[in-house]
């Protein structure tokens, strides 16, 4: 089997961590390092949960392209009452006015008031947000009051995004927890999921600080359920462990802020040079594709070019 | 050059961690450029008496004790402590401690344990912390819900002036993690004064170069001007995080100019380590 200097040297490809083995013993002289932040600016990427709001919108773009992250999907997740949800979204849409060639919207709703959530997810849609998100824990994304949200998102083939907690203290009773008893969980996702096959979930951050082994293999036969690599968690084996269990073509690049270790996590994972550009970018841009949701391509930018 | 000041090989035992052989660290050394690595042993943890897991250690890296610098896990709280701490200097050649309060369950600030500071200072070895070893929120029912604090470390600091104190998975931050509560400025500015008198040393597996943070992680830049730019050392916390992360921390701080980056790459390690 043959192995180029490229993935011998990043450690994609099967073989490449046996060759390096055979090649050179423990305490030969090292090859050249690798250059990681080059590495790391040679793949297009679209982060595709990320928030405004939390510092300024300029430092934030700039963060990315420290990166080389080209397209931000972000949410202000605030507001329980529908005068402060809309006052997030328009936050959203202020910023993506901003940066239009950088940014993507999504509308954060509570569903608790259905009648102006919709208004308001139509509302969002129509000024080119891509659908909702980061949708959070006000309401369990299995409860019947996200129904007629989650229909409209199929109408329209919009990616629903919601926040997702795996903490020992919400699997199993009886341990502490800091998440709010409404917070969804993967099993609400493999439900969910199940009941509405032809619309597309993405559960929030596999690294969210949850057990993330859980969380694959609780969507493991989901296939309308994909997983954002976000959180501040960067363990080693979970991006492998997640291409294994639910096949790369459910995983979507996403930093939920954590802008180095959004990176890091994909470039140390032994991944095929296809199989990180699907994650960083192809899987994502192609789930907008088929949207009909979003920004229209006349007004800047497109989706995901 | 470069050293990584966190590094460990072992089983963790709630859940399989790839590349967790001495062997394995070295590849990875190799592939991204790690001249010196400091590394502990997991079992030690875990094992009541800890000595075991430093006797394995030390089989471990000796084929490789150029590239390898072991640290001991010694626990002040079980018998024997300080002839293990001896031997553990003297017959297996470690080079410092690592000390794990809320695993075997004592306090930093326990007569025991800052003796045991003092103890391994008089051998010359510097002592090193960890706030945590994983994030609690995905822990094993099996696992501990208990975090150290830096305010803990500093009293150590405090009891201890002439100790050389490293703190692993560092969160710089008077903000416990995973909470949200703003944290309180003048606090935050009392235990950096503390802390920036001390001699301690900050891995920077939570450290930011980019300028924006997310909930578990501090900006590089604000925390080098308020602790000075000889608190941080890169670490990587192989093999429970991936190996590329730590790296892009510091190559993407712009903030920082080449003679800081070059103090973080491994200048105050070496300082640290009295390399």
């Amino acid at each position: 089997m043959r192995v180029s200097r490229r993935e011998l040297l990043t450690g994609t490809g099967a073989a490449a961590g046996v060759a390096l083995q055979q090649a050179r013993p423990q305490s030969a002289p090292k090859a050249p390092p690798l250059d990681l932040l080059k590495e790391a600016l040679r793949y297009k990427k679209i982060d595709c949960h990320c928030h405004v709001g939390f510092s300024e919108t300029k430092k934030l773009v700039e963060a990315a392209d420290r990166l080389g992250i080209q397209k931000l999907v972000v949410s202000i997740p605030r507001g329980a009452k529908p005068e402060e949800f809309r006052a997030s979204n328009d936050g959203v849409l202020k910023a993506v006015r901003e940066y239009p060639h950088r940014l993507l919207g999504q509308c954060f709703l509570n569903p608790a008031f259905q009648k102006e959530a919709i208004e308001e997810l139509m509302r969002c849609v129509g000024e080119g947000m891509v659908g909702p998100g980061e949708l959070y824990d006000q309401v369990k994304i299995g409860d019947p009051l996200y129904y007629p949200i989650i229909e409209k998102c199929i109408e329209l083939k919009a990616p629903i995004l919601m926040h997702t907690r795996a903490d020992l203290g919400l699997l199993r009773k009886g341990y502490r927890t800091a998440a709010l008893p409404n917070t969804s969980i993967p099993d609400d996702f493999a439900a969910i999921g199940r009941r509405y096959p032809e619309a597309i979930f993405i559960e929030g951050h596999i690294g969210g600080g949850g057990d993330w082994e859980w969380m694959c293999k609780t969507i493991r036969d989901v296939p309308n359920v994909y997983l954002d690599t976000s959180g501040s968690v960067s363990d080693d084996g979970m991006i492998d462990f997640a291409v294994r269990t639910l096949g790369v073509e459910r995983l979507l690049f996403a930093t939920d802020l954590n802008f180095e270790s959004g990176v890091g996590k994909i470039l140390a994972a032994k991944l095929t040079e296809q199989q990180r550009r699907a994650i960083f970018y192809d899987n994502y841009a192609g789930i907008l594709e088929r949207s009909r949701a979003g920004r229209p391509r006349s007004q800047g930018g497109g989706h995901a070019n | 050059m470069r050293i990584d000041i966190h590094a460990y090989a072992g089983h963790w035992p709630f859940r399989k961690l790839p590349g967790n052989t001495c062997e394995a660290l070295l590849q990875r050394m190799n592939r991204y450029g790690v001249d010196l690595s400091v590394v502990g042993n997991i079992h030690g943890i875990f094992y009541k008496n800890t000595q075991a897991a430093n006797e394995e250690l030390a089989e471990w890296v000796r084929p490789h004790g150029a590239r390898l610098l072991p640290f001991a896990v010694i626990n002040p709280s079980y018998a024997g402590w300080r002839y293990d701490l001896d031997a553990s200097r003297k017959k297996l050649g470690m080079k410092g401690v690592r000390l794990y309060p809320q695993y075997h369950d004592y306090k930093p600030g326990d007569a025991v344990c800052i003796e045991c500071v003092r103890a391994a200072g008089d051998l010359g070895m510097p002592v090193a912390f960890s706030l945590r070893l994983i994030d609690d929120r995905q822990r094993s029912w099996l696992d501990i819900d208990k975090e150290l604090s830096l305010e803990e470390i500093a009293a150590v600091a405090e009891a201890v002036p002439r100790a050389r104190i490293i703190v692993l998975h560092a969160m710089i931050s008077t903000r416990p993690f995973n909470r949200q509560a703003a944290d309180d400025e003048k606090k935050q500015q009392q235990l950096a004064e503390v802390l920036r008198k001390s001699n301690v040393l900050f891995d920077t597996i939570y450290a930011s170069g980019c300028g924006v943070t997310g909930p578990n992680a501090y900006d590089l830049r604000a925390a080098i001007e308020r602790y000075g730019p000889d608190k941080f050392a890169f670490g990587t916390a192989s093999p429970f995080r991936e190996y590329v992360s730590p790296f892009l921390r510091l190559e993407v701080a712009k903030e920082a100019d080449a003679a800081t980056k070059e103090m973080m790459r491994s200048g105050n390690a070496r300082r640290f380590l009295q390399l």
